[in-house]
């Protein structure tokens, strides 16, 4: 005898019951407490690091880069930049140019090569998404001389979503993370950061403790 | 000679020593002093950079946008020596 015919209609979908919080928490606590490099794109729990706005008793939870493949473009720019002069030289005969002249040109490309790679690493060094026990920061400085501090607390946050596609993206398992919040800066983007899902498990944990801290009158 | 004799010769003289060479030096000479400009600025970029996000790289990444300051400045020079 069929299903239907018992009267009982077969599940299309079944969703996997959700983890405790309890569970949630202690892979979260495993993940935040692995080895980490400071100089890495997906750094938990970073020591000896301390940003501007940080307060006395403010712990960071997460520091997060872009995914460091996004500096592939400017990292193969520089080797063609590195070696252009050799080539150039070997190419197109450069007589003309006086061996004074010659020895300045190629010194003043060096310059502005290491100029160009000096600036493509601070920008990627500096530009972090901040994870802390009270808040979310973005740090921008997107040109010379500007910055650019949004910020949140994580009691304001209101909806977290992931978004990743494209080879590259899937490929090496970075994206970027929305983070929709309820205060004057309505949304903060993490662009480009590693492992966006374990990200957002973390935001999501981080509120799950700020709501209990509520709860016992915990709050800082 | 009247004056405006003695500036046609000066100036006939200037032209009939001028080089493409000595305009290029000149162009060296106000890139590198921009550029000098703009090492000043990297090492003011580096100090707020490191002020916002304090660690342990701090010093090591001052160190290296005083160096190219310094490496700046001794391409400055050299274009007014060797030149």
């Amino acid at each position: 005898m069929t299903e239907r015919k018992r009267g009982k209609v077969p599940d299309i979908f079944v969703a996997k019951p959700e983890k405790p919080k309890e569970i949630l928490r202690k892979e979260l606590d495993e993940i935040l407490t692995q080895g980490s490099r400071f100089f890495a794109a997906f750094v938990p729990r970073p020591k000896n690091l301390r940003f501007e706005t940080q307060q006395k008793k403010e712990k960071i939870v997460l520091l997060l880069r872009r995914h460091p493949i996004t500096n592939l473009p400017w990292i193969l720019l520089t080797i063609f930049l590195i070696f252009a002069p050799f080539w150039i030289k070997r190419f197109i005969p450069l007589d003309f140019i006086p061996g004074n002249y010659q020895l300045i040109l190629f010194l003043c490309w060096y310059l502005l090569t290491f100029a160009f790679v000096f600036e493509r690493f601070l920008t990627w060094f500096f530009n972090v998404n901040i994870l802390t026990d009270e808040r979310v920061i973005d740090i921008n400085f997107p040109t010379l001389l500007y910055r650019e501090i949004t910020e949140a607390k994580i009691d304001k946050i209101q909806d977290v979503n992931i978004k990743t596609g494209g080879y590259i993206r899937s490929l090496f398992n970075f994206g970027d993370v929305l983070i929709q919040t309820a205060g004057a800066i309505p949304e903060i983007c993490f662009e480009a950061v590693p492992d966006p899902e374990q990200v957002s498990r973390i935001i999501n944990q981080l509120l799950y403790e700020e709501e209990q801290e509520k709860l016992e009158g915990r709050v800082r | 000679m009247t004056p405006f004799e003695a500036f046609i010769q000066f100036l006939a003289g200037f032209i009939s020593q001028f080089s493409i060479w000595w305009l290029v030096k000149c162009l060296f000479v106000l890139g590198l002093a921009l550029y000098f400009a703009f090492a000043l600025i990297v090492i003011r970029q580096v100090g707020l950079m490191s002020k916002t996000l304090n660690s342990e790289f701090a010093l090591p990444l001052k160190l290296i946008s005083w160096i190219h300051l310094l490496a700046a400045g001794v391409v400055f020079l050299l274009v007014l020596v060797i030149l």
